[in-house]
């Protein structure tokens, strides 16, 4: 299971680097969009192995769909920071923030809590 | 021309728990092709939400209702079944109100043939749905007005911002209902689906 994890973060970040070298995007901006979604996704996976406990397999498999959704948007904000307008990087910072970072872990926390809850089925 | 069919019953049960069907039934020609009912019950304070999907062919519009009755029924015990601290406190309820529902539809002139209906039963809490929805518009606006310093393209920068917003929102708010799947299924899906739509509007 890890490995078919890992399998599958790995093609998709493949995947998705050569479409955009194929639309033309600057390798720069490709390297850096892998860069911050790969450090979002890292810093999910550690955070929910420390704050849920939850193993390695569980943690990579729950912050990968954020991982994939990052790799699409993420370029975006890249651009935004290349472009050194105030306005621009600041829109940029607070989207990196808000969807790189907390949003991989966000959303694998409530995948894992409501996982752990559906499994006790306590109310319906 | 398409002619349908509305059904709508609401009970409310005390301050925070209600339920609610809602059905839309397609007519045609004497008689009801499709049908699609959503019975959900609604806690204020819940924390755990389920669903399930019933489907009924070659009846009557009272028996659909019956069927779908019985099949919410027997969801109940399986899950109690399957768990025995789990107290159901949804589906007997939404099993009773169905079965009402289909006492008062027998016999009057809408209780026609029944092709093909189908339902979605459901528990829901408000909260996930607004927390997907902040969530969802915080990521679509700060994408959106990203995507308008990048490009300076109003149209594109709305189209982004909608895109990602949408995603997300639907990402949170669906989370939990996925929660039982191999995740792993679900990331494949994300991947295929999510990153084509992102690089095409963004």
């Amino acid at each position: 299971m890890l490995n078919r994890l890992i399998f599958s973060v790995a093609f998709f970040t493949i995947l998705i680097g050569v479409i955009y070298l194929w639309l033309g995007v600057a390798p720069l901006v490709v390297f850096l969009t892998v860069v911050v979604s790969l450090s979002g996704f890292l810093t999910a996976v550690l955070l929910l192995m420390r704050r849920l406990d939850v193993s390695t397999e569980k943690a990579l498999e729950t912050a990968a769909p954020g991982y994939f959704t990052n790799l699409a948007t993420q370029k975006l904000f890249v651009e935004a920071l290349l472009t050194g307008d105030f306005w621009a990087v600041a829109s940029a910072v607070a989207g990196i923030l808000l969807l790189a970072f907390f949003m991989p872990y966000s959303l694998a926390k409530l995948i894992i809590q409501h996982q752990t809850k559906t499994q006790q089925r306590d109310e319906t | 021309m398409l002619e349908y069919l509305a059904l709508v019953y609401v009970r409310h049960i005390n301050k925070s728990h209600k339920l609610y069907v809602f059905t839309l039934a397609q007519v045609d020609g004497g008689r009801y092709s499709l049908s699609f009912t959503w019975a959900n019950y609604w806690f204020k304070n819940k924390t755990v939400y389920f669903g399930d999907w019933v489907v009924v062919a070659n009846t009557t519009l009272s028996g659909y209702y019956a069927a779908m009755s019985r099949a919410v029924d027997a969801l109940a015990k399986k899950w109690q079944a399957s768990d025995k601290q789990y107290k159901p406190q949804a589906y007997p309820q939404m099993s009773q109100a169905l079965r009402e529902i289909s006492r008062a539809v027998a016999g009057t002139d809408i209780d026609k043939p029944l092709g093909r209906g189908y339902a979605l039963v459901t528990d829901f809490v408000w909260k996930v749905l607004a927390g997907a929805l902040a969530w969802g518009v915080a990521s679509g606006i700060t994408t959106g007005i990203t995507a308008y310093y990048v490009h300076r393209d109003p149209w594109r920068a709305t189209r982004c911002g909608f895109l990602v917003g949408g995603i997300t929102t639907i990402s949170a708010f669906v989370s939990p209902f996925v929660a039982g799947m191999r995740a792993v299924h679900v990331t494949d899906a994300t991947g295929m689906i999510v990153v084509p739509l992102s690089i095409y509007a963004c």
